[in-house]
C-alpha cells in the first residue's frame, strides 16, 4: 500500500468520525469496518505502532469504563476529555520527522473522543478503541 | 389344522410360486401358479395348499367353484388392489429383472415451501434381493441389484432350508418370519406391459403374502358369521367388495412416559430398559390377546411399537366384543397392579374392500379412501380416552377419594405404596438397602437378563422356582432360562435370533423384533466410558411430521390399504432393525460419523427405547452426538433422502447422577426446541443450541475438527495415567473458552437487540494471539495451516453463530481431564 492511500484510508475513517454528531450514531457494523481498517492501517510496515505505544492510553479508557459501568448516569465526560492532551503529548513524544506511529491514531481518536456527549457514546467509543487494538493484532501489529 | 389356519397358511404360501418361477432356469416354461403348486407338492406338509398356488387367480378359482380358494382370490385383488384391472390382461409379462422400488422412493410431502407435486427424491432407489437379516440400505439402479436368476435362486434354497429345519415347528407364526426372512426384498410383481414395466413394483412379495392372508382371514370371519356353511357361499358373497366386512383397530397406551420415566436413580439403567420392555410386551400380550379372542392370528397384526398397536379384523361381533373386552380386562390390571399408572385406549372403523385400495378410479361419492377411514379412526381414538377417562372416574369415584391405608411405605424406584417392600439387591454392609416394590424389584431382574435375551416365552401358569412377571389377562412372561423346561400352553418369543429357523419349537413361536442394544452396567459406567468429562447423554429423536408422511405422502391414486401398511411396517424397521446394528458400526454401505481417530465400537450406549417412529438412548456423551448423527444419516439413506422425510432430536448432557425423569424432560424439551424453529424441522439441539442437521455437520468439519486437530485427520485421544481417556486440543483451552465466551457474547448481544458482531473485535484479538502460537510452534514452517484458515473463516461467519457455542462446548468437553467436577 503506498503512503498516500493509506494516509488516505484514515482521512477517511476520521472523516467518517467527523460526520457523526454523537459516537452513538455510529451503527456497530461500521464501526467494526473502520476499526479493521484503522488496525490494518495502524499495524502496516509504513506506520508500525506498537501496542505498548498506546498501552497507557487504553488502559485509561479501561480505566473510565470500569467506573462508569457500575454507574452510568454519573458518566462525565470531563475525565474523557483529559485524554486528549495526554494523547497529544504522546503523539509529540513519537515523532520523528515525518514519521509517527501515532499520529493516524491521534487523527481519528480526537474527533471521536468529541464526539462523546453521554454513556451510550462514551460506550460505542470504547468499543471503538478496543476494536482497533483488537484489529491492530489481528493484522499482525507487535506487542 | 383348522379350515381356517389351512386358509391362512394358503394364503401365505399362494403366490410362492413367483420366487420359485424366477429361480428357475426356463421360468416360461409355466405359469407361477404351476410353479408354485409344484414346489409345495414337495414337501409332505405343504402339499396340500398347492391348491391355494395352483387356483389362486380368478378364473381357476371360479371353475373350480371351490371357495376358500375363491376367498383368496378376493383377498389377493385386495392386498394387490393397485394392479387388479392388469392381472388377466394377456398383453402383460413378467420380467425377472426388475428389483423391488423402495416405497420412501414414492412419498412426496407438501412442505409448503416446495411446489406442489415437486419430487422429494431426485431419483428412485431399489432394493437388492438379499435376505431381511442383513442390514442394508436401498440403493440407486444398477446391474447388481437387478434381479437375477442366481440371487432368486440362492434365496429360494434358503428358504427351503429353513422350511425343512422348521417343520415340526410348523405353523402360521414361524412361516410368516421365514417368508419375512427371505421376500422382504422380492418384489411383490414384475409385470411389464409391452416390454417396460407398467410401473415399478413398490410392494415386497413378502407384505403381499401377509396382508392378503389378512384380508382372507378377515373375509373367513366375516362371512362364517353370517353364513356358518362355507360351501353356501357362492361368488356374488365372497367378492361383495361394498359391504363394511373390516375393522381396522387402533390400541394405544396412555400414561408411558411417566411409567418409564418417573423412577429414582437406585438401579435405574436396569429398571429404565425393562420398564420400557415390559410396556412392549404388555402391547405383544394385548395384540396376541385380542387376536386369539376372536380366532385370528399374527398375520392380523398390521403394527406394533411404541406403545402403539394396529390391527386388521373381520366386521363380526366376536372382534368387537373381543376389542371392548380386552381393554377393559387390561385396564383392570392396569389398576390393581400398576396403580392405574397406564391405561388402554381402544378404537376401531369399519370399512369395506373398496376402501382398501385408491379411491378415485373405484367407487362412487360415498366411498372413502383409506386415508380417510384411517382419519376417522384416530378421531374415534381421540374420543375414546377422554370417554374411558371419565368411565373411569365415575367407576371408581370411592376408591379415589380414600380413605387411604395409613402406613404403607414408598417403594424407592416408582414410589408407589406398597406394603411388600423388600431390597431390591444385595447390598453391602452399612449400605442403605434400597427397598422396592414386587414389579420394581421383578423388572430389576428382568433388566438384568435382557443383555443377548435370545428367548421369552408368555403363558398362563406358573411354573415354581422360575421368575415370572406378570402380565394382563392372567398371563405371565419368562424371560428365558436355559435349564428350564417351557411349560405348556404358551408361546415362545425369540428376540435375538429369531431369523434362525432352529430357535422356533413350536408353531405358536413367533419372532419379535425388539432392539436389544445394551453396552453399560449402569448409568455411572456408561458416563465413565466417555472421553473427556465423564458425562452422560441423553438422545431423543422422532420423525417429522408423520402424519403428513402417512395421510398424503403417498400420491393420491396409488392410497392404498396395503400401502400404508407396508410404509408404517417399513418405518418401524428402521427404529427396531437397522438403527441397533448403525450403533454397532455394522451397517453395510455406511461408514459411521467419528470425530475422534479411535472411537469404540459398538457405541457405549444403551437403547431405552426405538420403535415406531421415536427413540429414546442414553450413553456416553460423546457417542451420543455422534450416535445422533450416525441415525440421521442412516435415516436419510434409508428413506431414499427423501427430502419430505426427515427426523429431529433433542440432546441433554448431564451428570449421571441426576434425576431420570427430569433428565428425559429436559431431553423432550430439547427435542420440541428442535420442531418448532421453522416448519421445514430437521434439526438437532446439542447443548441448548438448535441448528439444521447439514449445518451441524458442516460446523464439526469447520469448527469441531480444528479445535482438536490442525492436521490431517480426526481428534487425537490421549491416555492420563488414571487411565481416562482424551481428546488432544490443537490450541490452548484458554482459545477455546475464548471461543466460548465470544459466542455467549454475541448470543447475549443479539438477544439484547444488539448488533453481535460487536464481539467480533474480540475474536480478531483471540484469533491474532492463536496465531501467533501457531507460527511459534513452527508447525508448517511458518505457514498457517489449512485446517486453520478454515476455522478462522468460520470463526468470523457469523451465520455459525447460533451453534457456535455448541462446538466450542462439545471440544471443550471431550479435552477434559476426565473428571466431572472440572
Amino acid at each position: 500500500m503506498n503512503r498516500e492511500r493509506a494516509e488516505s484510508h484514515t482521512a477517511n475513517v476520521a472523516g467518517k468520525i467527523k460526520s457523526l454528531r454523537k459516537m452513538s450514531e455510529l451503527e456497530v457494523e461500521d464501526m467494526i469496518t473502520l476499526a479493521e481498517e484503522m488496525g490494518r492501517r495502524l499495524s502496516s510496515r509504513e506506520v508500525d505502532l506498537k501496542r505498548s505505544q498506546i498501552r497507557r492510553f487504553l488502559d485509561a479508557v479501561k480505566k473510565i469504563e470500569a467506573q462508569v459501568k457500575r454507574n452510568p448516569e454519573q458518566f462525565s465526560r470531563e475525565s474523557l476529555l483529559l485524554l486528549k492532551p495526554k494523547l497529544a503529548y504522546a503523539t509529540g513524544r513519537l515523532r520523528e520527522g515525518k514519521n509517527n506511529p501515532l499520529g493516524p491514531f491521534q487523527e481519528v481518536i480526537d474527533p471521536a473522543i468529541d464526539r462523546v456527549k453521554d454513556y451510550a457514546d462514551f460506550m460505542r467509543f470504547a468499543n471503538f478503541m478496543e476494536s482497533i487494538i483488537a484489529y491492530h493484532r489481528f493484522h499482525g501489529g507487535k506487542e | 389344522m383348522s379350515q381356517f389356519k389351512d386358509l391362512v397358511i394358503g394364503s401365505l404360501l399362494h403366490d410362492i410360486g413367483k420366487l420359485v418361477q424366477r429361480a428357475d432356469p426356463n421360468p416360461s416354461s409355466k405359469t407361477h401358479q404351476q410353479f408354485g403348486a409344484d414346489w409345495l407338492e414337495e414337501f409332505d406338509f405343504l402339499k396340500k395348499y398347492s391348491a391355494y398356488s395352483l387356483w389362486h387367480h380368478t378364473r381357476e378359482a371360479r371353475q373350480e367353484k371351490v371357495p376358500l380358494l375363491m376367498v383368496v382370490n378376493a383377498a389377493d385383488m385386495l392386498a394387490a388392489g393397485e394392479r387388479t384391472k392388469h392381472e388377466e390382461d394377456a398383453k402383460t409379462s413378467w420380467e425377472r429383472e426388475i428389483p423391488l422400488l423402495s416405497i420412501f422412493s414414492k412419498i412426496r410431502v407438501d412442505d409448503g415451501d416446495s411446489d406442489p407435486g415437486e419430487a422429494s427424491v431426485s431419483s428412485p432407489r431399489y432394493y437388492p434381493l438379499k435376505q431381511a437379516d442383513t442390514v442394508f440400505f436401498p440403493c440407486h439402479l444398477h446391474d447388481e441389484i437387478k434381479g437375477t436368476r442366481e440371487a432368486y435362486a440362492a434365496l429360494l434354497s434358503g428358504l427351503e432350508t429353513d422350511i425343512r429345519a422348521i417343520e415340526r415347528a410348523f405353523g402360521v407364526n414361524t412361516l410368516l418370519v421365514l417368508l419375512e426372512k427371505y421376500l422382504s426384498y422380492v418384489p411383490g410383481d414384475t409385470r411389464v406391459e409391452g416390454g417396460a414395466p407398467e410401473r415399478d413394483p413398490d410392494i415386497s412379495l413378502f407384505d403381499h403374502l401377509k396382508l392378503t392372508a389378512a384380508i382372507s382371514s378377515c373375509l373367513y370371519g366375516y362371512m362364517i358369521e353370517k353364513q356358518p356353511d362355507v360351501d353356501g357361499w357362492d361368488e356374488e358373497f365372497i367378492y361383495d367388495a361394498a359391504e363394511k366386512r373390516y375393522i381396522v383397530l387402533d390400541a394405544d397406551l396412555s400414561g408411558i412416559q411417566p411409567f418409564i420415566y418417573n423412577i429414582s436413580s437406585k438401579g435405574a439403567l436396569r429398571s429404565l430398559r425393562a420398564r420400557s420392555f415390559y410396556l412392549e410386551m404388555v402391547c405383544e400380550n394385548i395384540a396376541n390377546r385380542i387376536l386369539h379372542t376372536c380366532g385370528l392370528e399374527r398375520v392380523n397384526l398390521i403394527f406394533s411399537g411404541g406403545g402403539r398397536l394396529r390391527l386388521l379384523m373381520p366386521n363380526t361381533e366376536k372382534a368387537r366384543e373381543a376389542a371392548r373386552e380386552t381393554e377393559k380386562a387390561a385396564n383392570a390390571f392396569f389398576r390393581d397392579e400398576l396403580s392405574g399408572s397406564i391405561g388402554l385406549n381402544v378404537a376401531w372403523e369399519e370399512f369395506a374392500g373398496l376402501e382398501m385400495m385408491r379411491s378415485s378410479e373405484q367407487g362412487g361419492e360415498s366411498q372413502r379412501s383409506y386415508k380417510k377411514v384411517l382419519e376417522d379412526l384416530r378421531v374415534k381414538l381421540e374420543t375414546r380416552k377422554k370417554d374411558r377417562i371419565i368411565d373411569e372416574l365415575i367407576e371408581r369415584r370411592f376408591e379415589m377419594l380414600g380413605p387411604f391405608e395409613p402406613g404403607e411405605d414408598e417403594c424407592r424406584i416408582c414410589h408407589c405404596e406398597s406394603d411388600e417392600l423388600e431390597p431390591l439387591r444385595e447390598h453391602a454392609e452399612g449400605e442403605e438397602p434400597v427397598l422396592s416394590c414386587p414389579l420394581c424389584r421383578d423388572l430389576y431382574v428382568l433388566g438384568g437378563s435382557l443383555r443377548g435375551l435370545e428367548r421369552l416365552w408368555m403363558s398362563e401358569d406358573e411354573v415354581s422356582g422360575y421368575h415370572s412377571l406378570r402380565l394382563p389377562f392372567g398371563h405371565l412372561l419368562w424371560p428365558k432360562d436355559e435349564e428350564a423346561s417351557e411349560p405348556e400352553g404358551g408361546w415362545g418369543i425369540v428376540l435375538d435370533k429369531r431369523w434362525d429357523a432352529d430357535s422356533y419349537h413350536s408353531p405358536n413361536d413367533y419372532g419379535l423384533s425388539y432392539p436389544h442394544y445394551r453396552e453399560g452396567e449402569d448409568f455411572e459406567d456408561l458416563a465413565e466410558k466417555s472421553c473427556g468429562a465423564h458425562w452422560l447423554g441423553i438422545l431423543r429423536m422422532d420423525v417429522d411430521d408423520l402424519g403428513r408422511i402417512f395421510g398424503g405422502g403417498i400420491p393420491e391414486q396409488e392410497m392404498s390399504f396395503t400401502r400404508i401398511s407396508v410404509l408404517s411396517r417399513l418405518m418401524n424397521n428402521y427404529f427396531r432393525e437397522v438403527l441397533p446394528s448403525v450403533l454397532r458400526g455394522g451397517a453395510e454401505g455406511y461408514e459411521n460419523f467419528t470425530v475422534l481417530e479411535d472411537t469404540r465400537f459398538p457405541r457405549p450406549l444403551e437403547i431405552v427405547y426405538a420403535g415406531g417412529d421415536d427413540l429414546f438412548i442414553v450413553g456416553a456423551w460423546n457417542h451420543i452426538i455422534e450416535a445422533a448423527f450416525d441415525i440421521r444419516e442412516t435415516f436419510a439413506l434409508y428413506t431414499c433422502e427423501n427430502q419430505g422425510i426427515h427426523i429431529s432430536g433433542g440432546i441433554v448432557i448431564s451428570r449421571h447422577d441426576h434425576p431420570l425423569y427430569d433428565l428425559a424432560r429436559i431431553a423432550e424439551i430439547a427435542e420440541n426446541n428442535a420442531k418448532s424453529v421453522d416448519r421445514s424441522k430437521d434439526r438437532i439441539e446439542i447443548f441448548g443450541r438448535t441448528g439444521k442437521w447439514q449445518k451441524y455437520s458442516r460446523a464439526v468439519e469447520q469448527l469441531l475438527l480444528p479445535f482438536l486437530n490442525l492436521g490431517e485427520g480426526k481428534g487425537v485421544v490421549k491416555k492420563t495415567e488414571n487411565g481416562n481417556k482424551h481428546a488432544e486440543l490443537a490450541l490452548s483451552r484458554a482459545f477455546l473458552r475464548n471461543v466460548m465466551a465470544i459466542a455467549r457474547r454475541y448470543e447475549s448481544l443479539q438477544r439484547s437487540g444488539e448488533s453481535g458482531k460487536l464481539a467480533f473485535p474480540y475474536l480478531a484479538y483471540t484469533v491474532a494471539r492463536a496465531r501467533e502460537t501457531i507460527k511459534k510452534d513452527g508447525h508448517n514452517g511458518g505457514e498457517l495451516p489449512e485446517r486453520w484458515m478454515t476455522l478462522e473463516r468460520a470463526l468470523f461467519d457469523i451465520g455459525n453463530y447460533d451453534i457456535l457455542y455448541s462446538l466450542a462446548s462439545w471440544a471443550d468437553l471431550l479435552s477434559r481431564g476426565g473428571r466431572t467436577d472440572e
